[in-house]
């Protein structure tokens, strides 16, 4: 083995050591802004799959809500405890509401027959 | 005992406002004897490149784990050493998978590359060395080029020094062979 010279055989480019430095540094610049933005990525996902989750859960429970309102009323009035008029008087818009029940009822007792009969019988 | 030079780095690096000195003090110190041994790890200029700027990178992030009970130049060579053996575990595993073997792309460096120099007979020591297990390969590095006393080749591989001695035996047998083979 003591034949062989020790000296290094692998050469580097021009410069080389001079520029090393700056390399290092910057990549070392790099890493640590792409690691605080890989952060700040994650930390907006989780907030904004937090805030999808909150609303989703903020409306099954309105919906929830609505239903369970609804079986309560339809119970009441299935009871006799509220008659149509108490109902009527809970709306918002009774007037609108009473026309919107007479027509359909009108409509479901007469159909497209009855319509025509009732102009004939205007008709007379 | 922490070597003055060492003392006055670990001081900048700790003060924010002289860090960034600090760091680039740090590698205009080292920065040629880690590039020696990572180069005859890796043989490719480019690939030493990578390794030794890693290798820097991993000192700066781990500085505050640095215990004193080495220099920190062992300190540091221990992690290029490392992050050498990982560069080329995986590019075992990657030519595992490619048709090309690492080994056969480092002969061919040292044959073809304007960045390679010396003689015949080096040449053919070098790819000799290429074919010796990672660690021996090492341990060669260390001893015979960087002529490093075991103990301080010791403290940066974790291995005894009679272990080490087998090792650099083995090693020098193989070459030996090898090299009586062609």
């Amino acid at each position: 083995m003591s034949k062989f010279p020790k000296e290094t055989i692998h050469k580097i480019p021009e410069n080389y050591f001079e520029s090393l430095p700056n390399k290092i540094l910057s990549k070392r610049k790099q890493r640590i802004k792409q690691f605080y933005l890989s952060g700040i990525a994650a930390a907006a996902v989780c907030v904004i799959g937090f805030f999808f989750l909150m609303v989703r859960s903020t409306e099954i429970e309105w919906v929830n809500y609505q239903a369970e309102i609804n079986e309560d009323v339809e119970y009441y009035i299935s009871t006799g405890v509220w008659n149509e008029e108490d109902v009527l008087l809970l709306a918002e818009n009774p007037n609108d509401l009473l026309d919107a029940i007479t027509e359909e009822e009108w409509n479901y007792q007469l159909g497209e027959e009855g319509e025509e009969l009732l102009l004939n019988e205007i008709l007379y | 005992m922490v070597p003055l030079i060492d003392a006055k780095l670990l001081e900048m690096i700790k003060n924010p406002e002289t860090r960034d000195k600090g760091y680039r003090v740090l590698i205009e110190t080292y920065q040629k004897r880690v590039y020696g041994l990572v180069r005859k790890m890796v043989i490719i200029h480019e690939d030493a490149d990578d390794v030794v700027q890693n290798t820097f990178i991993k000192a700066f992030k781990n500085i505050h784990k640095f215990n004193h009970k080495s220099s920190l130049f062992t300190w540091i060579y221990r992690i290029a050493v490392n992050e050498s053996l990982n560069f080329l575990e995986k590019k075992k595993r990657w030519t595992f998978f490619s048709m090309e073997d690492h080994h056969e792309v480092m002969e061919g460096y040292l044959d073809k590359s304007p960045l390679v120099d010396g003689d015949e007979i080096q040449r053919k020591l070098q790819k000799a060395i290429i074919r010796l297990p990672e660690k021996q390969r090492l341990v060669f590095n260390l001893r015979y080029f960087e002529e490093l006393p075991y103990e301080e080749i010791s403290k940066m591989t974790q291995t005894s020094v009679g272990g080490l001695k087998a090792g650099y035996h083995h090693a020098v047998k193989k070459l030996e062979e090898i090299l009586k083979e062609e």
